[in-house]
């Protein structure tokens, strides 16, 4: 049977490879089909069409003979049908994934991870890490400085919120005045610690897993350990210890903002004098509440910057795996905020903090 | 400046690597003296940066020894990493230039970490470094804002800051035009014969290879094995009867062509 290929194949809409290849087989007499174009115009639309169709006909065992194609065609559909190493790609690639799949849920590797981490924390402490000089400054500047915009708008908006449901509520039974202590001890104890920690997580752990992340895609990694330095104690050590300096820091400017977000609203809703919700707010805090938010401010910044960093270490070398390395650091850092937060209270509660 | 000469510089024995199990290259063996210059060639997908990341001890090999000045570099690696700085310096393919460092912080901070001296000194050899690759004058630039060549050189200045006996170059002069190839290959052969390094270096580029290498292992992607190290020379009069060595250098007047060419340059 004979096949000719005519018209125009570079604007019409094509017809469907597997219904052709149908049509051909059912009308063919022979299992060897001579095809022959003429077409008016074409692009590679057209051979990669042939291609398609002449692949699916050799499956069922037709011979679609091309001589009679002009040569620039039958030449791009030569180099198309040359051999590739696909084969030995998927070979190559397919175990790799299950190793690395396996490696990242290792609990072993977990442990070892916290393991080499605490050693690093406390070499870095006493100054004796091999790393030395590495722009730490530059880091307290990121975790803390840089940080306190938005941290600041953030808890001063949570004060007025605390302030303002507190002040239509408590204003029907006369205690209006309580507003301070409400938005106070809810902020001490719960609201500065938590909200710093989840944009520190939104805002510097994600930084920190993106960095790591593409310094690995990029081989600075690999650079690093052909000269000896490791990438815990080079970059996760001072970044989780710049995170734990600065969280506490910025949880007391939390709690103080929030206080006045507080105060602007009751101020005006309340007709409470200035001083008065001040000296209300620093006598309902007691010292206990004030280290247990500021404690778990700082555990908080111990669960955040480890899971950043590690993170960013195991992350696939592509650019997609930076992004899922990015997503991952900031959603297992704020579950996991969460979850220790429930646990710290739990605990307080026990405890009678 | 290092001294080898009662070991090899690198010997790797039997040593077969790959990804996942599965074997890219296998009963690769060969040793480096000190001052020679080791080519290992072969097509893309060979298994040569494998092999470079198992010679410098961040991956294991999957069977056999590599011996780098007679120790193992993953043992070294893993036991902190001092000796390993000490005795190999590496160069990769795309550089791996600490990105958020400027040049001289690049290579001020291997020299920081294990030397000893001052800060004053260790800056003055840090700019001598640049200065030997001919960065003098770009210390504070940072790796973005030069071209590739320099980050090249710049990375070679890095690998040397420690005055390692062994270099591990992976392609310096991929990517380069020519001229700026050349100029790389010219320093590399400085290098050798003033420091008297031992130099592994890895390329599929015939002109950077003839010019540079004492000697050519190469790395057969079919057989995944390694043929007989042998001169370029030599190799390319074995190509009349080897047919993955006449896919790589050519027929017989481009080899010729390219043996003469080589003649004038070395």
């Amino acid at each position: 049977m004979r096949v000719v290929f005519s018209g125009n194949w570079k604007t019409a809409k094509l017809p469907s490879v597997r219904s052709c290849a149908e049509e051909l087989e059912f009308h063919s007499p022979s299992k060897s089909i001579e095809m022959d174009a003429l077409p008016e115009a074409w692009d590679s639309r057209f051979v990669a069409f042939i291609f398609a169709l002449q692949k699916l006909l050799a499956e069922n065992g037709f011979l679609a003979k091309l001589e009679k194609f002009p040569t620039e065609l039958r030449g791009l559909m030569g180099l198309a049908a040359k051999g590739s190493d696909a084969e030995r790609r998927r070979e190559v690639s397919q175990p790799q994934t299950t190793t690395r799949h396996a490696q990242r849920f290792a609990i072993g590797e977990r442990v070892q991870f916290l393991g080499s981490m605490v050693k690093g924390i406390l070499l870095f402490c006493q100054k004796k890490t091999s790393v030395r000089g590495t722009g730490f400054g530059r880091l307290l500047r990121q975790a803390g400085f840089e940080s306190l915009p938005i941290v600041a708008t953030v808890s001063f908006l949570i004060g007025t919120i605390l302030g303002f449901i507190g002040s239509l509520q408590l204003e029907r039974f006369g205690a209006a005045i309580f507003v301070a202590d409400l938005v106070a001890i809810a902020t001490v104890r719960e609201m500065a610690p938590l909200m710093t920690a989840v944009v520190l997580a939104g805002r510097v752990g994600a930084a920190f897993s993106a960095t790591i992340a593409s310094m690995r895609t990029r081989g600075e990694i690999d650079a690093l350990s052909t000269f000896g330095i490791s990438a815990m104690d080079f970059l996760a050590v001072p970044r989780v210890v710049a995170m734990a300096a600065m969280t506490p820091l910025l949880c007391v400017i939390s709690v103080l903002v929030s206080t006045g977000g507080g105060m602007a609203v009751a101020i005006p809703m309340l007709n409470v004098g200035c001083l008065q919700y001040v000296h209300e707010s620093a006598a309902s805090v007691k010292f206990g509440a004030f280290c247990f938010g500021i404690g778990k401010s700082v555990i908080f910044a111990l669960i955040i910057a480890p899971i950043a960093c590690r993170s960013g270490m195991i992350c696939e070398r592509t650019a997609d795996g930076v992004g899922r390395a990015t997503t991952r650091a900031v959603v297992n850092a704020i579950t996991a905020i969460i979850v220790a937060d429930a646990l710290c209270d739990a605990m307080a509660a026990r405890l009678r903090i | 400046m290092g001294n080898v000469e009662s070991v090899a510089a690198i010997s790797v024995d039997g040593v077969s690597v790959g990804h996942g199990g599965l074997p890219l290259l296998s009963g690769v063996t060969f040793s480096v003296a000190a001052g020679e210059i080791l080519a290992i060639v072969g097509k893309s997908g060979c298994g040569k940066s494998t092999l470079l990341r198992v010679l410098v001890g961040l991956d294991r090999p999957m069977a056999g020894a590599v011996r780098v000045c007679g120790m193992n570099p993953a043992e070294m690696l893993r036991m902190g990493g001092a000796m390993a700085a000490k005795t190999y310096g590496v160069l990769f393919q795309d550089c791996a230039l600490w990105t958020s460092m400027t040049l001289l912080e690049n290579v001020l901070l291997p020299l920081r970490n294990y030397s000893r001296n001052g800060e004053e000194e260790i800056r003055n050899l840090a700019k001598f470094k640049l200065a030997l690759v001919g960065l003098e004058g770009f210390e504070n630039a940072y790796p973005h804002e030069i071209s590739g060549g320099m980050a090249k050189r710049a990375a070679i200045a890095r690998a040397m800051a420690l005055d390692p006996p062994i270099l591990i170059f992976d392609e310096p002069s991929a990517g380069l035009d020519p001229c700026t190839a050349k100029q790389i290959d010219k320093l590399i052969l400085q290098i050798r014969s003033i420091c008297g390094t031992a130099i592994v270096l890895i390329s599929h580029e015939l002109g950077s290879i003839g010019r540079l290498s004492d000697r050519v292992a190469f790395m057969d992607v079919e057989t995944k094995s390694m043929r007989p190290i042998a001169k370029l020379e030599e190799m390319m009069v074995t190509a009349a009867a080897d047919s993955a060595l006449r896919d790589f250098f050519g027929d017989r007047p481009t080899r010729q062509a390219a043996l003469e060419g080589f003649g004038h340059e070395t």
